[in-house]
């Protein structure tokens, strides 16, 4: 029994620790992809082919979340963004659309519609988020609507094109066996 | 001396210069303002007694950085005009993750988890700062997988993937490996973790350095 035990814990720390490493590749490439392009929601590419990816390969509860958690913990601690505490709600409320989401449609990284309505919908979180910083910056209300506007329309491109790469690398790390 | 002092710094400290010294990159536009931002790093280095032939060889990530921001702003803005922003962003960039690989090369994994601690559950602080900790070893063997898919002919080099065709290799050949990588790994310092009866002994287990 105790075996048993200590082996869950094993497999949960492993699996904590590969959500780990998927919140270090959202933050890199979150840094890396800091170009002042003027491209609102560019870094939406990877934040949700990365946040799909711990939701379906780590089978522990809320595990996009705890990912999400991560990634924004240390996106707070390295000061990115100006949103400052508020900055880990742009990482969480995505992570928790997709976690509900897989709870509705356990099967969604099977196929493509799924996988585009899923990364829609968590993508458009970022208006939310968006807004929420901005106001508390102090920008006039419409203004913040037409500037959450552009960034949200963005946010669904760019993560609706991260989501598309989920059914073909799902499918591959089952055939290696990995998941 | 210099060493002592080095380590009598606490690991709270050398984390609030390190994010307070990236937050500054921030807000330093002038070349005066970023000369003295360099001073302060080039500091911080002595002080904590980083290894700075590390962090210059892990520097290089940052020269790509630098050329593509510099000639998207020459593409957008013209020759002389956009090249003097696009060097100047560039440094702040450098400038903003430069004190990450300096507290990473600084502070230990346990003096990590500790600070992290106090904001993030016991777990997640583990887990966060052993992530931390092997950042350099991820990036190494992504580098290392991306240099061994060329040279057995994957077409992921930055010219050829200006061709969408080839953006399918990017998946096969660099993320599904570095995720399989990702997995080897975590399964190693769990194994590591659970040698060291991690989890499964009320009371820690620690060399404390004597």
């Amino acid at each position: 029994m105790n075996e048993i035990n200590s082996l869950s814990k094993r497999k949960k720390l492993e699996y904590l620790l590969f959500l780990g490493f998927c919140a270090v590749f959202i933050f890199i490439t979150k840094a890396l992809l800091r170009l002042h392009l003027n491209i609102p929601g560019h870094s939406m590419f990877f934040m949700i082919f990365f946040l799909m990816l711990s939701n379906r390969c780590v089978p522990l509860r809320y595990s996009a979340t705890i990912c999400a958690i991560l990634s924004g913990s240390m996106a707070i601690l390295f000061g990115m963004g100006k949103g400052g505490p508020l900055l880990i709600l742009k990482f969480i409320m995505p992570a928790m659309i997709i976690d509900f989401f897989s709870y509705l449609i356990p099967t969604f990284d099977q196929k493509y519609w799924t996988c585009i309505l899923v990364a829609t919908l968590a993508s458009s979180t970022k208006f939310i988020s968006s807004f929420i910083v901005d106001f508390f910056l102090g920008m006039d209300t419409q203004l913040i609507v037409y500037h959450c506007l552009i960034k949200s329309c963005g946010a669904i491109i760019f993560g609706v094109l991260g989501s598309l790469m989920i059914p073909m690398v799902i499918a591959r790390l089952k055939a290696y066996d990995i998941i | 001396m210099h060493n002592y002092m080095a380590k009598k710094i606490p690991g709270g400290v050398k984390i609030a210069v390190c994010i307070s010294l990236s937050m500054i990159a921030f807000v330093t536009r002038t070349p005066f303002s970023l000369a003295a931002l360099f001073f302060c790093n080039i500091v911080v280095i002595l002080m904590f007694q980083a290894p700075l032939f590390l962090i210059l060889k892990e520097c290089r990530f940052f020269l790509v950085q630098t050329v593509i921001i510099i000639v998207l702003y020459i593409l957008k803005f013209g020759w002389p005009s956009g090249f003097l922003p696009g060097l100047t962003l560039s440094i702040q960039f450098v400038f903003f993750l430069l004190p990450g690989l300096i507290l990473s090369h600084s502070v230990s994994p346990a003096q990590t988890a500790r600070c992290f601690s106090v904001i993030l559950p016991h777990h997640l602080a583990f887990v966060l700062s052993v992530c931390i900790h092997f950042i350099h070893n991820l990036m190494e063997e992504v580098n290392e997988i991306y240099e061994a898919q060329i040279m057995r002919g994957a077409r992921i080099t930055a010219k050829e993937l200006c061709n969408p065709a080839n953006w399918k290799d990017v998946v096969n050949c660099l993320i599904i490996p570095t995720i399989i990588y990702g997995f080897m790994m975590a399964r190693q310092i769990s194994m590591a973790a659970k040698a060291r009866k991690f989890q499964i002994d009320e009371k820690r287990t620690c060399w404390n350095g004597e």
